[in-house]
């Protein structure tokens, strides 16, 4: 406390205004007369109060339970409901009444004394702080002993400026609880902006569309069948020269009829797939592709070092995250790859576990693919940062959660990835789309970032305004106060009666400096 | 609204903006813009062709009043509201506590002869003076959701709720939470709309005693009463109680109808300490023999004080509740079943998010009749329409029309509730209108009322994800509030003590 009090103000130990587990009195309670009931788990942390207190007879719970009356403070005394902040006045109590964990101390203010001023003082964390430092027990049973809380300082002001300052207080936490739940709202919002501008993208409604442009413009335009067109010639071209190379290799002439020997990739069911914009058309991802490659199906050896293996856990939200990679040799990558060399700009998707993450190879890695997952090239005409959208998609997510197979986890067939229906744009459009889709997410990320660490500030703000108001800063003086001494006391002089003629423990009080 | 009538509302708009740019709120704004009309109006009354007795006494009227300038101007403005604000009446409500707070006389100047002078005002028909100052309220309400716009209930919300009671000219109504007034307005206005041949009588109840309305805070008392006098109800006495707090004591006489929409708004519970030094109970919780339960949550308290309200034959409540007024145990439990059990509470209909000032509310509409004292439950059947599962609003880019009520209005049948059908049924699990009897609602743990039964399509569906400008209209909106609530509480630490 090493901020200088206001001059009528003293700094106490909480013993002194405050009973600490003061013995039950005779209750005289009717067994029947039902009372509230405060488990551990219907008192909130700090200033979120009590949800759901239990209603029970009191014969059920005269026993085993601490008791307390309305406007005690009860405070969590055991780890980690105590570092929590549970802490709370209890109140409203049916019939005045209450009982509840045994893992509360009861803390009864005395005349003049807000329960308010001392529960507030107790949600600061830096108090919390240093109640932890002073837990004594066994491990997982540590508990806050009643001294410590008896001789912890606490700033006082008189009784009518305490009147003054709690509800100021607890109208300024509100308020900032309110901002936080607002923050958490957008925080929810974001995720769904995400998903609502990937589904805009894909339908055709991000950008003004290629047939649009073309037709302000008053030029022509290649449509997306018309690509469609050239690449499966492109593709079939590779196929046969990639065929004569082989039969050339092992000096084998090729067969009369050996190209109708290529497998023309199959086109999508566009039967329940909704209509698509000026210019484009539905291709499945075998079409697009020119390599859509399954896992080698055997789990890949781990070393300690080497190529990062990527499992489904390592693809999300778009990416492919190399933090957390298991590793594998580089003979074991050779085997694991020998279908298709992983290459960068590929896309690794997933088939299971979970189903339909995507992400792109980054610019100069050389990754080992794991278990579960497919390998989709780009065609030349084909950006991969476009498929990768379609991929990830609204619209995709709920097609393969359609189309997806198996009653214990759900999972996608090879053929079932071949046969993914993309919607494509001309290909000047998909650069749009691209582009605008980037900018976007940039700018989601950076939102993402700005709100977590506002909601965080929240929390520090809260703090913040409790340790300004134990300073005597958060509401002006009013000289009519009368000093907390005299309040002090009046405590004492009342003690003094009540205990029958013996004087309180001496303690060390701390005085308020004057300031200057 | 006719085209003289937008310009003005428009002019009257375009100088909130000068003004704000001075510091002012809009809602301040409203404030100093009635002070000014009334003055003006109170004066044209005076004159031909009305000749009325003079209301405004003559230092303080608004000739006085327009023909100062400068520091002259600033002066006379500050002892006229002062002034004004001890008087009883019409007169007292509207200049409540009221303040002046334009900064620059030259532009109180420019109100007062441009904007306000120009125009004779009282000619103006209900419909265009009444429709200018409803659009300058609506649209503070837009600009501070959570300031001026909490008292400010959507309009289609109001007309809808007013087209399913069907208030006629016997009826006595109350709103115990006026806000601005709309509820009443509405109700006025559906009346007269409905029976366009009265006997005097029933004329004269209609204009005087068909609505009374209740309004704690000033400012929104001030707003309610102008608009009410603006939309030419109540004479010399306005059916207004202003400054009072509805739930503090029971009241004294009872309606035929409540229309009302409580403050949603964190309940206030606190221990404090009376002269003497001995604990005692923040008033926060009322004490009323009339009561179920002791709360100090505000929807329950008037739920409670509506129940009252009403005449115990054929009383009949509209109210907007929160989510947890229907779900809430302990207290919300115990209140249920007394509600239930006392009034037949008949229809229950949830209202779609994004729809409200206030960002984040989730509320729905309880209508319900009270019957007299027995030993039966009174609730036979509780009709639920579902109007918010899969429909989204927002304040700018969708906002909620009357017409999005149509569906609901034609499966309440008003007048006729004993002829309703349900939407829904096994074979048409979409259906929105869907009934449920006592003995299944006297089921639900906690006699739970958050009733449910649509598919809610969740985000990996995407076919019912509103457009990203829907969604950064939302975010903003949230932005919007997390900034004025964290502005509020930066000045209150700001304002360095000694």
């Amino acid at each position: 406390m090493s901020n200088p009090l206001p001059k009528n103000w003293v700094e106490v130990p909480i013993g002194e205004i405050a009973h600490i587990n003061p013995p039950l009195d005779r209750c005289l309670l009717d067994e029947n007369t039902e009372i509230t009931f405060l488990g551990m788990s219907s008192v909130l942390p700090e200033h979120r109060g009590i949800s759901e207190p239990g209603l029970r007879p009191y014969r059920e719970v005269s026993k085993g339970y601490t008791r307390f009356v309305e406007g005690d403070v009860l405070v969590a005394k055991i780890t980690p409901c105590m570092e929590n902040g549970k802490v709370v006045v209890a109140a409203p109590l049916t019939n005045t009444i209450g009982c509840g964990s045994t893992e509360f101390h009861v803390f009864r203010p005395r005349p003049g004394i807000d329960p308010g001023w001392i529960s507030r003082f107790l949600w600061r964390s830096d108090i919390r702080h240093l109640a932890k430092t002073h837990m004594t027990g066994a491990v997982g049973q540590q508990r806050v002993p009643t001294a410590f809380f008896e001789d912890l300082t606490i700033p006082v002001p008189s009784t009518s400026e305490q009147r003054r300052i709690i509800p100021i207080l607890d109208d300024t936490l509100a308020k900032i609880d309110e901002a936080e739940e607002a923050l958490e709202r957008v925080r929810c919002n974001l995720d769904r902006y995400r998903a609502s501008v990937l589904k805009a993208a894909c339908e055709g409604r991000l950008v003004p569309t290629e047939a649009e442009l073309a037709r302000q413009e008053n030029r022509d335009y290649e449509p997306a069948s018309e690509l469609l067109k050239r690449i499966l010639i492109a593709r079939r071209e590779a196929w046969e020269k990639a065929q004569l190379e082989a039969y050339a290799k092992k000096d084998k002439t090729p067969p009369k009829d050996w190209k109708s020997r290529y497998l023309e990739p199959q086109p999508p069911d566009t039967s329940d797939l909704p209509d698509l914009p000026e210019g484009w058309c539905w291709v499945s991802a075998t079409q697009i592709c020119a390599q859509v490659v399954d896992c080698h199906n055997k789990t890949a050896p781990y070393s300690g070092q080497g190529i990062p293996l990527i499992r489904t856990t390592n693809i999300r939200g778009g990416k492919i995250d190399l933090q957390q990679t298991k590793f594998v040799t580089e003979t074991t990558y050779n085997h694991w790859s020998r279908r298709c060399p992983p290459e960068p700009g590929d896309i690794l998707f997933t088939r299971e576990a979970p189903m339909g993450e995507a992400g792109i190879i980054p610019d100069g890695a050389r990754l080992c693919m794991g278990q579960r997952m497919m390998l989709l090239r780009a065609s030349e005409g084909i950006l991969n940062h476009y498929l990768l959208i379609a991929l990830g998609s609204p619209d995709m997510m709920n097609h393969i959660f359609q189309n997806s197979i198996g009653t214990g986890v759900k999972h996608l067939r090879v053929r079932d990835v071949e046969g993914l229906p993309i919607p494509l744009p001309p290909f000047a459009e998909q650069q749009e789309i691209v582009l605008e889709v980037e900018r976007i997410i940039s700018v989601h990320g950076e939102l993402e970032r700005f709100v977590a660490v506002n909601r965080q500030r929240c929390h520090t703000l809260c703090q913040s305004i409790l340790k300004h108001t134990f300073s005597g800063k958060l509401v002006p003086q009013d000289p009519a106060d009368e000093p907390a001494s005299e309040l002090l006391e009046r405590i004492r002089a009342q003690r003094r009666e009540l205990e029958g003629g013996t004087t309180p423990r001496k303690r060390a009080v701390r005085r308020t400096k004057k300031s200057s | 609204m006719n085209v003289t009538a937008s310009q003005i509302g428009n002019r009257v708009w375009n100088m909130a903006h000068v003004l704000k740019d001075d510091g002012l709120s809009y809602l301040a704004y409203v404030e100093q813009i009635t002070y000014l009309l009334f003055l003006k109006m109170s004066h044209e009354l005076t004159q031909k062709p009305y000749k009325r007795p003079v209301v405004v006494p003559a230092p303080y009227d608004w000739p006085t009043l327009s023909s100062k300038r400068g520091a002259a101007l600033e002066k006379h403005y500050q002892e006229t509201l002062e002034n004004l604000s001890q008087k009883k009446g019409l007169l007292g409500i509207i200049f409540l506590k009221a303040k002046p707070e334009i900064q620059d006389p030259a532009k109180l100047h420019r109100l007062i002869h441009d904007l306000i002078e120009p125009h004779t005002w009282v000619s103006m028909t209900v419909d265009v003076k009444g429709a200018i100052y409803e659009e300058l309220l609506s649209r503070t309400a837009k600009e501070s959701p959570s300031g001026a716009g909490q008292y400010f209930t959507p309009r289609p919300v109001i007309d809808a709720m007013v087209a399913a009671m069907q208030p006629g000219p016997d009826d006595t109504i109350c709103d115990p939470a006026a806000g601005t007034g709309g509820f009443l307005l509405s109700a006025h206005d559906y009346v007269v709309k409905h029976h366009p041949k009265l006997n005097p009588d029933q004329m004269r109840h209609v204009k005087d005693d068909l609505i009374f309305a209740c309004e704690l805070v000033p400012t929104t008392a001030r707003l309610c009463a102008m608009n009410l006098h603006l939309h030419g109800i109540g004479g010399k006495s306005l059916p207004l109680l202003a400054g009072h707090d509805s739930l503090a004591t029971k009241p004294d006489r009872t309606f035929s109808m409540v229309l009302a929409n409580p403050p949603f708004g964190k309940k206030g519970s606190m221990m404090s300490l009376d002269d003497e030094g001995n604990l005692e109970r923040e008033q926060q919780i009322p004490v009323r023999d009339d009561f179920w339960i002791g709360t100090s949550n505000k929807q329950f308290n008037f739920v409670q004080h509506i129940h009252t309200l009403l005449k115990t034959d054929g009383g009949r409540a509209g109210v907007v509740l929160p989510d947890n007024v229907l779900f809430e145990g302990g207290g919300g439990e115990t209140l249920r079943r007394h509600l239930l059990k006392s009034c037949d509470v008949h229809t229950l209909l949830r209202l779609p998010t994004g729809i409200f000032y206030k960002p984040g509310v989730k509320a729905n509409v309880l209508f319900f009749d009270k019957k007299p004292g027995s030993a039966k439950v009174q609730t036979k059947k509780l009709w639920v329409y579902d109007l918010r599962t899969n429909l989204h609003f927002t304040l700018k880019q969708k906002p909620i029309t009357l017409g999005d009520f149509d569906d609901f209005l034609a499966c309440y049948r008003p007048g006729a509730l004993h002829k309703r059908k349900p939407t829904w049924s096994k074979d048409n699990p979409d259906g929105r209108w869907r009934s449920y009897d006592w003995a299944e609602l006297e089921k639900r743990d906690k006699l739970d009322l958050d009733l449910t039964w649509l598919k809610d399509e969740s985000i990996e569906d995407g076919s019912n994800l509103p457009e990203p400008d829907e969604l950064a209209d939302e975010m903003i909106q949230d932005l919007q509030n997390a900034l004025e609530l964290l502005t509020e509480v930066a000045q209150v630490v700001t304002k360095r003590p000694v």
